[in-house]
């Protein structure tokens, strides 16, 4: 492409970020969305309207996110604040043009994504969302979230300007006339309209956040910032909060007197305690802003259940253990790439000891990220859901009823429970690294399992999968568990075979992880209700499949990890 | 003298891209072993193999008569390694990290340590998020050698550091090591640092060894000669040359004969020398590398 003025450059340069994920989204949503419809159509014209809705929004979220390289600075390091075409700033081009073009090529891309598939949708089936007002609110929101991170390059400053962004969402005053409406007696999104008034306040709004912007970028261009910089910072990019690594009794003085020991250390330091108990205030805010948005809006008189409290935490938890769990095998951000630093594959450490070591951090971690959970949920929860402390005690009363049952049945569920959050955020963050060691296979790999999951669900839906004779969704189900068995059994036994080749393991390394994996299987077999199983439909073989995938996967995991970090160390 | 590197027949290919193309290579204790080349001809990817940081796909490597893949670690607890990206946790202060490094080496040298952070004036309370480029590599060469190691790997050493360290102090350290009998490993593509203070030069280009010898005798047996001829000539004179520049009547020759041989040739087709000298090894290279090549060397 030729560009001959910078305006044309600024633009192609958005262009070249965002239209792989900008066409991968609208590709993603017409597979999934469009097939979904003509399998599951809703009867009701207002259940259809709500479920497109909700995937319509869904997907501007997704698209949004992956989309942030245009909006946030360094989307992998803690410092996210302060305008993103900093290169731009060096080129004689005004402040207005570097700031106006990039929020008009964003809001151009996602009134285009949301407007293209909602006429089709329109067209397919009648969907009978507004087009309008969705499409002022889309550019409402991209302008002010954008002003909210570029105004400033201070992280204090953006963090107290996305915090007054959320409050003054959900205290309505951004998008007063949608929040009234909504309250309506119909409910229905479609009638949704703007009094003279609301504009003026709109219009206010988004001319002061453009100032404020404009003039924010305009001292960045000059090494300022409006409010000046704050002199000490609140994270640090590889450490995490500084205040609390700073802290003596998390700081103290490598140890010497062993290799590991000094390891231990520095991972410790590197993302240790302070770290994990930030996570776990994060994993307790986003359930807390996800429910209390939803108990917000909520016009009806229902409260929110547990089950979704319980989910959300749970899931937040688990994506935040994938992370550290990334540093793993030594994948850092440098020169804003994720990659595997040298620096930690030239410690004279053998594989076996560096995964131990890993692991055992991780493991203090996550029972540290649970805990702080635990302790801001518990302050933050009443703040933001109404009905929390009823909730509490739901949960509570179903964990006394947990430990009521038999002892053999609930001591080895309680037991696996963090090996399984280890293990699963360990295999999400090897994927994350084979992802880069072999990105194309890995690709390849993904994309074939999710058009086999894809045909798999069309072809039991099809073919009515309840009364297909002699093929039931819970064969189905046990066949794909046996299949994952035994793909995992033959990874395995490549790995072990990698890991045999290169002398990783010694014998009685290799004997240790097999007597390990016994307990685990023990385990394992006892945590399932034989009785229950038989009694929903599944088979006997079912629960030894299950038996054996839950009990082998963490033995599996450790030899993949073993396998993985080898990899890793001797590309 | 003891091989410490040995290298077969090494292959090693990125995608379609072939990064190191058969290499053999053997470097015995003692002595500085300078790797020189033009920026993406190998040397780092050549460097990693010694180190097992990148798996032989064809070929074997050997460092102290080990794998570097299978016998990783005890290699490492004999090497010292400064990497071209000088990748060092930003986040440890100086003396943490040399604390950290040193639980690694049962023969970490305290004082030597000490006296190299004095020598280049660093604060070990400092961070190393807060380095400049020069401190951050002066930082990292002193985590390499302050355990005294068997084998220093150094990748574009003086990369960041400025003319005075450079000639001075880095020319010093490696003199140490290699004078206790360690092996030092440098690549670099300055010719002059490279020349100053190997005492071997490997070349190398697209992933291929263009030539590989002692210093001295790679300057000893190159020679450049000047010669002029009576009359202009339309093409270039038939002569075993490396390498042959000029027009009409002034050539200039690189040659690997000695001067009365070459003499006598030229004598045999009616020219004339004019000088003759030892070439330097910025000449071999270029002579070697071709010109399009030389000019990116030269910057």
């Amino acid at each position: 492409m030729t560009v001959n003025s910078p305006v044309l450059a600024i633009l192609w340069r958005c262009w070249r970020l965002s239209w792989k994920q900008a066409l991968l989204c609208q590709a993603g949503l017409y597979l999934l969305l469009i097939p979904f419809l003509l399998i599951f159509r809703p009867e009701d014209s207002e259940s259809l309207n709500g479920v497109i809705s909700a995937c319509l929004t869904g997907y501007l979220a997704f698209l949004w996110a992956s989309t942030l390289p245009l909006t946030l600075q360094r989307p992998n390091s803690w410092n996210t604040t302060g305008f993103q075409f900093a290169y731009e700033l060096r080129l004689p081009v005004s402040v207005p043009q570097l700031v106006l073009i990039p929020l008009a090529y964003l809001s151009a891309l996602f009134l285009i994504s949301y407007l293209m598939p909602a006429l089709l949708l329109r067209w397919l089936f009648g969907f009978d969302g507004p087009s309008g007002v969705v499409s002022l609110l889309i550019i409402q929101f991209i302008l002010l979230l954008s002003a909210a991170t570029w105004w400033s390059s201070d992280p204090w400053d953006g963090m107290v300007s996305w915090l007054a962004f959320v409050g003054s969402f959900l205290m309505g005053w951004l998008f007063p006339d949608f929040i009234q409406i909504s309250e309506s007696e119909t409910g229905a999104v479609s009638v949704l309209r703007f009094s003279t008034a609301s504009i003026f306040h709109y219009a206010l709004i988004i001319v002061l956040c453009l100032t404020v912007t404009l003039l924010g970028v305009s001292k960045q261009r000059h090494g300022e910032n409006l409010l000046g910089l704050s002199q000490w910072r609140l994270f640090d990019k590889e450490t995490g909060l500084v205040g609390l690594a700073s802290l003596p009794f998390l700081k103290g003085s490598c140890p010497t007197v062993s290799p590991w020991r000094a390891e231990l250390w520095r991972l410790q330091r590197f993302r240790g305690v302070s770290n994990y108990l930030l996570f776990g205030l994060i994993a307790a805010l986003f359930p807390c802003l996800l429910l209390g948005s939803v108990d917000f809006f909520n016009s009806s008189e229902e409260t929110i259940p547990l089950e979704p409290l319980v989910g959300s935490s749970g899931l937040a938890l688990l994506m935040l253990n994938i992370a550290p769990a990334m540093s793993f095998y030594g994948m850092r951000t440098i020169n804003n790439t994720p990659q595997f630093g040298l620096f930690e594959r030239i410690r004279p450490l053998s594989t076996t000891t560096l995964c131990a070591v890993n692991f055992l951090i991780l493991l203090l971690g996550l029972l540290a990220a649970t805990l702080s959970m635990g302790l801001f949920l518990n302050l933050l929860g009443p703040l933001f859901i109404s009905n929390f402390a009823e909730l509490a005690e739901q949960f509570m009363t179903q964990v006394s009823g947990w430990t009521e049952q038999p002892v053999r049945r609930w001591l080895p569920r309680l037991l696996l429970m963090p090996i399984y959050i280890l293990v699963l955020a360990v295999l999400m963050a090897t994927f994350g690294s084979w992802t880069k060691l072999q990105p194309g296979r890995c690709s390849r790999i993904v994309l074939t399992i999710l058009c086999y999951i894809l045909l798999l669900l069309i072809t039991l839906v099809s073919f009515n999968w309840h009364t297909l004779a002699g093929l039931t969704a819970l064969t189905v189900w046990e066949i794909h568990l046996w299949l994952l068995l035994t793909g995992l059994a033959a990874m395995t036994a490549y790995a072990w075979q990698q890991l045999d080749k290169d002398e990783v393991l010694k014998p009685i390394q290799k004997a240790s992880l097999a007597l390990a994996a016994l307990p685990l299987l023990l385990f394992s077999w006892l945590s399932f209700d034989l009785n229950w199983l038989l009694e929903t439909g599944f088979s006997g073989s079912l629960h030894l499949a299950l038996s054996l995938a839950l009990g082998l996967l963490p033995l599996i995991t450790a030899i993949i990890c073993l396998f993985t970090m080898n990899r890793v160390l001797h590309q | 003298m003891e091989s410490i590197i040995q290298i077969q027949k090494l292959s090693r290919r990125f995608g379609k891209t072939l990064a190191l193309d058969g290499i053999d290579f053997e470097a015995g204790s003692g002595k500085v072993y300078g790797l020189v080349g033009a920026n993406g001809a190998g040397k780092t990817t050549f460097i990693k193999h010694i180190l097992g940081l990148l798996r032989a796909q064809q070929g074997q490597v050997s460092v102290f008569g080990l794998d570097p893949v299978k016998q990783t670690q005890q290699i490492l607890k004999r090497v010292g390694y400064l990497s071209e990206n000088r990748d060092l946790p930003d986040w440890m202060s100086i003396g943490e990290l040399m604390r950290y490094t040193s639980a690694f080496h049962a023969n970490w040298d305290q004082q030597f340590c000490d006296e190299l952070l004095t020598r280049f004036e660093l604060d070990p309370a400092q961070k190393i998020g807060q380095l400049s480029r020069g401190m951050r590599a002066q930082t990292g060469l002193v985590a390499a050698v302050a355990h005294r190691p068997e084998l220093l790997v150094l990748d574009e050493p003086s990369s960041g550091l400025d003319a005075v360290v450079r000639n001075d102090i880095l020319n010093a350290i490696v003199r140490t090591i290699s004078d206790q009998g360690s092996t030092v490993l440098f690549s670099s593509h300055l010719l002059d640092e490279v020349e100053r203070m190997s005492d071997h030069v490997t070349m190398i280009q697209k992933g291929q060894i263009l030539l590989d010898g002692d210093l001295e005798s790679l300057c000893d047996t190159h020679r450049l000669c000047d010669f002029k001829f009576a009359s202009a000539l339309q093409q270039p004179p038939a002569l075993p040359v490396v390498q042959l520049e000029g027009e009409n009547r002034s050539w200039r020759a690189l040659h690997k004969q000695s001067d009365e041989q070459f003499a006598a040739r030229i004598e045999a087709i009616d020219g004339q020398v004019l000088q003759s000298r030892r070439a330097s090894l910025e000449e071999i290279f270029l002579a070697y590398a071709g010109h399009g090549k030389s000019e990116e060397l030269a910057a």
